[in-house]
């Protein structure tokens, strides 16, 4: 009897234990979960897809996840699929993402960037740790460990605490929130990287006309090869891609990469050759990119439309995320006044206008003419440059806006969206009085000469522009 | 294996298993495995020295003992392999110069502490003091006992032969006890010695830099890491012992209580100290021989100990700076009176307890800086300039922060030295923590468990990223 009740408290003891130590390696884990580079909701996203519903699934590096939008794939093809991807991915730990979503899902094609063909030895721990620590504890992620890492440092990949116990002393309160995170990501494993750039319309010379060959590393080379393999033995249509990086030295690796495309019979789709691009391209031009993958597919592949499908409903909204990160590109990447406030017009909008004209220069009939016309303003700033001025914009009405002329500065307030606006503009009079735009306690006016404008996106319920439209530079757009 | 590792737990748990199911006359022959296992995990070569010790000295026990003729020639022979390896891994111009570095990376683990162990089966035998092993394979378990053959302690053949032997049944008493000693041991090792090794080692390496009170940290922690990663280490080995229902002997007995350095070498060591006393100082004649005599055995002997913590200067002067200590302590003894007389103060008062131990400490913090410094000018650098410079802003100006720890690293090394203090009062006092733990609810006792646990799993010096330091007696 003693003996039982001994051995009954050791095993509590030892689940007890178990159940502490998993929790606390969770806690301590570090996650990536902020920013473009987010592979904890990627990663973790994935698993929280409803088995079975996705169509194509996109493995590789972040090159992948900032080129193709599943958003896009989805609004124009009615193709469902998922960038299940982690940055600087060495093709061995593909080989086993390859795995882990053939175990969740019956995808028609799986698409693989080649980005990290050059992959000759074990990557630097910092990368191996953020492509594997994500993924759930399985024999595909005991096997990836055992791949990925050299004999000796595994005991940290397969308890992290090893290697984070350490961070304790950084803990914070985001790192406990993401623990044992299973949201599904609304942008299906793409990060929208949202930054002004101009692209050419095809691939760069250099790199389009690139016909040298260089081989590639035996390590890559075993790993595409078993990747082939695995595909084949699964049954599932395996495609090759380059997404368009620019890198014309690169392009001689993926002429390699055509070799063994070729000699395998697996097709690969090269659109480095055919669009410009650079490491972590911007949304539009990845917009141009999904819509090439698309098509790609459409023409190789026969897949059911879902854009009615009422089970993928979400999808449609999930998709719009999309759209409105591309729609704050056009906003940041915009050039001149005109084009500047017809992309103001948008009824997912929040935008606040405060004026200020301490050099009491004149604004033109012309551009005032335009914004009220645009925007649905009673602006008469062109009929007097001294007058203070502001106003609210939500979802295409007006809110507020100044219409009389006043003694002094305007101070207002105004509630919307579940924001608290208080906009002050001083006109000319600017000795006391600033044009402040503080937004639920922040200040995001630039407060200088002209029209000083913050948007806020109600979808992606950010604030995402802080600019002046300069009175004394005829409308010049300055950003912060 | 490290002692500091999953494996080590592993084995050690694999060992359990079987041993507490196999006769009790056949646990030997298992101890025995294990240890094969145990040590040949550390490099096979090794094997060869170890194997030579034991050999030699199993055979002057079995059949030459009586006669005594060949006992010094064993011991010699013994010993001089011992210093051999150890000045052709001592990196000295002469060793390189002659070629001997080449066998530098020989040196057996544990060396230092099989050796001086069979020397003193070798002459308690001669002596009549305990009968000869006759079984060559239950004395290589004798001298190959795993948990103590890293870093000792250092026991006798009458306390651990037999203990060895006799075989044992499960007893949960045993295995809990030997599980809080485990705990405790790495709690010692992993939080408190490596993260004062982490500022120790900054100092230490840079000392031109620093000056003053740096010093006085470096020379503190240094103290305080020596200790909790010794004492760590055989907490562990004792705890090993215990789960199998061996008792190894006690080593240490809080040192930086002690009132005076006499006192510090009942505490520290235990078991080097009662072989420096036994084998060398009295057969040296010991106090018997008048003041004089008495005083240049104690240097011979602190100097014979210095050199066996290895070949360099530094150890060396560490060990006479011992022996001038206890010789001081003697001679300065009436003085001492004479001062307490006059500041009005009572032998044995709380005041005097105090001052004495401070004392005491200030002396071992000064010899651990030179046996820290890898040379003598380096040390003597640095205790010189413990008193060329008064900086005491450093404490609250951040400077500390910059030594390699955090502020909140700091705060819990704080409250792990109070911890420390807190419970050597208790055990001065004669309260046993552990039985009063014992009387607690199971509900407290394993909250106390558990958080003992994840605070070594958090904030314990380990996994990558970390050099986390070897137990630095198993230099020695």
């Amino acid at each position: 009897m003693k003996k039982w009740k001994t051995a009954i408290k050791i095993i509590c003891f030892i689940c007890i234990f178990a159940a502490l130590f998993l929790y606390v390696q969770e806690m301590l884990r570090d996650k990536w979960a902020e920013g473009e580079y987010n592979v904890t909701t990627k990663v973790r996203g994935f698993y929280a897809e409803e088995e079975n519903t996705l169509d194509v699934i996109f493995v590789g590096s972040s090159q992948m996840y900032a080129d193709m939008s599943p958003a896009v794939l989805f609004q124009e093809y009615g193709i469902t699929s998922y960038d299940f991807c982690a940055n600087e991915q060495p093709l061995w730990i593909s080989y086993y993402y390859i795995k882990e979503a053939l175990k969740h899902q019956d995808p028609k094609v799986i698409v693989l960037d080649v980005f990290t063909i050059y992959g000759e030895d074990y990557e630097e721990e910092g990368i191996t740790h953020i492509n594997l620590d994500d993924m759930p504890i399985s024999w595909n992620k005991i096997m990836a460990i055992r791949d990925s890492v050299p004999a000796g440092m595994r005991y940290s990949y397969y308890f992290p605490l090893a290697k984070y116990h350490n961070t304790w002393t950084d803990f914070y309160e985001g790192k406990a929130r993401l623990a044992f995170y299973d949201q599904a990501d609304p942008y299906k494993g793409y990060s929208p990287f949202v930054f002004a750039a101009q692209y050419e319309e095809s691939a760069k010379e250099e790199v389009a006309n690139q016909i040298e060959t260089e081989p590639i590393p035996e390590r890559a080379e075993i790993w595409l090869r078993k990747i082939i393999a695995l595909c084949q033995e699964e049954n599932v249509p395996l495609v090759l891609i380059k997404t368009p990086n620019g890198n014309a030295e690169r392009q001689k690796l993926y002429n390699s990469v055509e070799i063994i495309a070729d000699e395998t019979n697996t097709p690969f789709f090269n659109m480095n050759v055919l669009l410009d691009g650079q490491a972590h391209i911007n949304v539009l031009q990845a917009e141009k990119v999904s819509k090439m993958m698309g098509a790609y597919l459409i023409e190789h592949y026969s897949f059911e439309d879902k854009r009615n499908d009422p089970d993928y409903e979400r999808w449609v909204s999930d998709s719009q995320l999309f759209y409105r990160q591309k729609a704050k590109c056009l906003l940041i990447s915009a050039q001149n006044y005109e084009e500047y406030v017809s992309l103001l017009a948008d009824e997912n909008y929040v935008v606040c206008i405060s004026a200020k004209n301490s050099g009491k220069t004149a604004f033109s009939q012309e551009n005032i003419a335009f914004l009220n016309d645009v925007l649905g303003l009673q602006c008469r700033l062109d009929e007097d440059s001294e007058m203070p001025y502001a106003a609210v914009i939500a979802g295409g009405e007006v809110l507020y806006e100044t219409t009389d002329g006043s003694e002094g500065p305007i101070v207002v307030g105004v509630d919307t969206d579940g924001l608290h606006i208080e906009i002050s503009s001083p006109g000319s009079m600017t000795d006391h009085q600033s044009a402040s735009i503080v937004i639920n306690g922040t200040d995001f006016s630039m407060d200088c000469d002209g029209l000083n404008i913050a948007v806020y996106d109600k979808v992606l319920g950010e604030m995402f522009e802080m600019s002046l439209l300069d009175v004394t530079q005829e409308m010049q757009i300055i950003r912060k | 294996m490290d002692f500091i590792s999953a494996a080590y737990l592993a084995f050690l748990c694999i060992l359990l298993i079987l041993y507490y199911r196999i006769p009790k006359n056949r646990q030997w022959i298992l101890l025995l495995v294990f240890g094969i296992i145990f040590y040949s995990c550390f490099s096979l070569k090794m094997w060869v020295f170890l194997l030579f010790t034991a050999v030699t000295t199993y055979l002057y026990g079995r059949f030459a003992a009586k006669s005594g003729k060949w006992l010094f020639a064993v011991i010699l022979l013994n010993i001089a392999v011992l210093v051999g390896l150890k000045i052709s891994a001592s990196g000295l111009g002469i060793v390189q110069s002659i070629g001997l570095d080449r066998f530098a990376v020989l040196v057996p683990v544990g060396i230092s502490f099989y050796t001086l162990q069979t020397v003193a089966y070798m002459v308690d035998v001669h002596q009549g003091k305990i009968e000869a092993q006759n079984n060559f394979f239950k004395y290589l378990l004798f001298v190959t006992f795993f948990p103590q053959i890293l870093q000792g302690p250092i026991p006798r053949y009458e306390e651990l032969g037999c203990r060895l032997y006799e075989g044992h049944g499960f007893d949960a008493e045993n295995v809990k006890n030997g599980a809080y000693l485990i705990l405790w041991g790495f709690f010692q090792k992993m939080v408190i010695a490596d993260r004062c090794n982490i500022v120790v080692n900054q100092i230490f390496a840079n000392y031109k830099n620093y000056d003053g009170l740096y010093f006085w940290i470096a020379g503190i922690l240094y103290s305080l890491q020596l200790y909790t990663d010794f004492a760590g280490c055989v907490s562990i080995a004792a705890g090993s012992a215990r789960t199998l229902g061996i008792e190894l002997p006690q080593n240490f007995n809080h040192p930086y209580f002690a009132t005076s350095m006499k006192d510090f070498w009942r505490r520290w060591h235990i078991s080097l100290s009662r072989f420096l006393r036994d084998y060398i100082y009295i057969p040296l004649g010991g106090n018997r021989k008048g003041k004089i005599r008495k005083w240049i055995n104690l240097m011979i002997t602190f100097t014979v100990s210095g050199i066996w913590h290895g070949i360099g200067n530094h150890y060396l002067v560490w060990g006479m700076l011992h022996g001038f200590y206890q010789v001081m302590g003697e001679i300065l003894f009436p003085v001492r009176k004479k001062m307490m007389k006059l500041f009005g103060m009572e032998n044995g008062c709380f005041a005097h307890r105090l001052f004495s131990r401070l004392f005491t400490c200030f002396l071992a913090m000064v010899a651990w800086i030179f046996f820290r410094a890898e040379n003598t000018s380096k040390a003597v650098y640095i205790v010189a300039h413990l008193f060329t410079k008064w900086n005491p802003w450093i404490l609250v100006s951040g400077q500390l922060y910059a030594l390699g720890i955090k502020e909140e690293e700091w705060l819990l090394l704080i409250f792990c030295i109070l911890l420390l203090i807190v419970i050597a009062i208790l055990h001065e006092k004669g309260i046993s923590i552990r039985q009063t733990f014992e009387k607690q609810p199971l509900i407290f006792r394993w909250l106390v468990l558990f958080t003992a646990i994840f605070v070594i799993l958090i904030a314990g010096i380990y996994g990558p990223g970390y050099d986390s330091a070897q137990f630095i007696y198993g230099g020695f």
